[in-house]
């Protein structure tokens, strides 16, 4: 069945009002919104974070990313749903992630939303780096993957 | 008997995130026998790039776009990626 679901990996800024732009439908109750972004950091020998830098095998996200949104609506009764990652260099304060997910009711949109982020934190074939005001690079240790 | 003669078939592997950078490669082409396993490619890959061997055992391997284990065999053009602990969101 044809959906209007939103689903891409992106190396372009993510435009929250536009990937939320025309999102509520006459039977749409609830949008649960989700933001992933760069946050702050210090390390431990103060140097401070300047920006995470996103690496995607995008084939393989793309397609894991359908197959999580598939999952979800399985589960919960999704009216529509926008699912975007970036890749590239991602600025302190920009988010990396936003997850959208419309539902007829609240819980629903808050439990698709939160299977979502939480699913492709563990999966998805995504790797971010940082990058430190010293120019310094490391890549964050992650999630191992255990093939089924 | 003799030895079998194993005929070589050649597969595109791709690196990512920290074997990236220990490969130095996003993206070779490996030769290894016919009906070669995923594993029998890790091996071989070890000798070619030290570097990963570090690595090898946090790896999750795919096919194809497939996560897949080590003992699936592999066939001629077969895509293998080896993918680090993965981090997104």
């Amino acid at each position: 069945m044809p959906t209007d679901d939103h689903i891409a990996i992106t190396s372009a800024a993510i435009d929250t009002a536009e990937a939320l732009k025309d999102f509520s439908t006459s039977a749409t109750g609830g949008v649960a919104i989700f933001l992933g972004c760069t946050r702050a950091e210090r390390s431990s020998d103060g140097r401070d974070l300047v920006a995470l830098d996103y690496q995607a095998y995008e084939e393989m996200a793309v397609r894991q990313l359908h197959a999580l949104v598939a999952a979800a609506r399985s589960r919960w009764p999704i009216i529509r749903c926008t699912l975007l990652h970036r890749i590239g260099r991602v600025a302190l304060g920009e988010p990396s992630v936003l997850i959208a997910v419309g539902t007829p009711h609240r819980a629903e949109s808050f439990d698709a939303c939160r299977f979502l982020i939480d699913e492709l934190k563990k999966s998805a074939a995504i790797w971010k780096q940082e990058i430190w005001t010293d120019g310094q690079t490391s890549w964050v240790p992650g999630t191992p993957v255990s093939p089924r | 008997m003799t030895n079998p003669v194993f005929q070589m078939i050649q597969i595109k592997v791709k690196f990512f995130a920290v074997l990236r950078d220990a490969t130095g490669a996003a993206e070779v082409s490996l030769q290894i026998p016919d009906q070669g396993s995923v594993d029998d490619a890790l091996q071989r890959l070890i000798v070619i790039y030290p570097a990963i061997a570090r690595h090898v055992d946090r790896v999750a391997t795919a096919v194809n776009l497939a996560y897949v284990g080590r003992d699936y065999r592999l066939a001629s053009g077969d895509e293998l990626a080896l993918l680090p602990p993965v981090s997104g969101g």
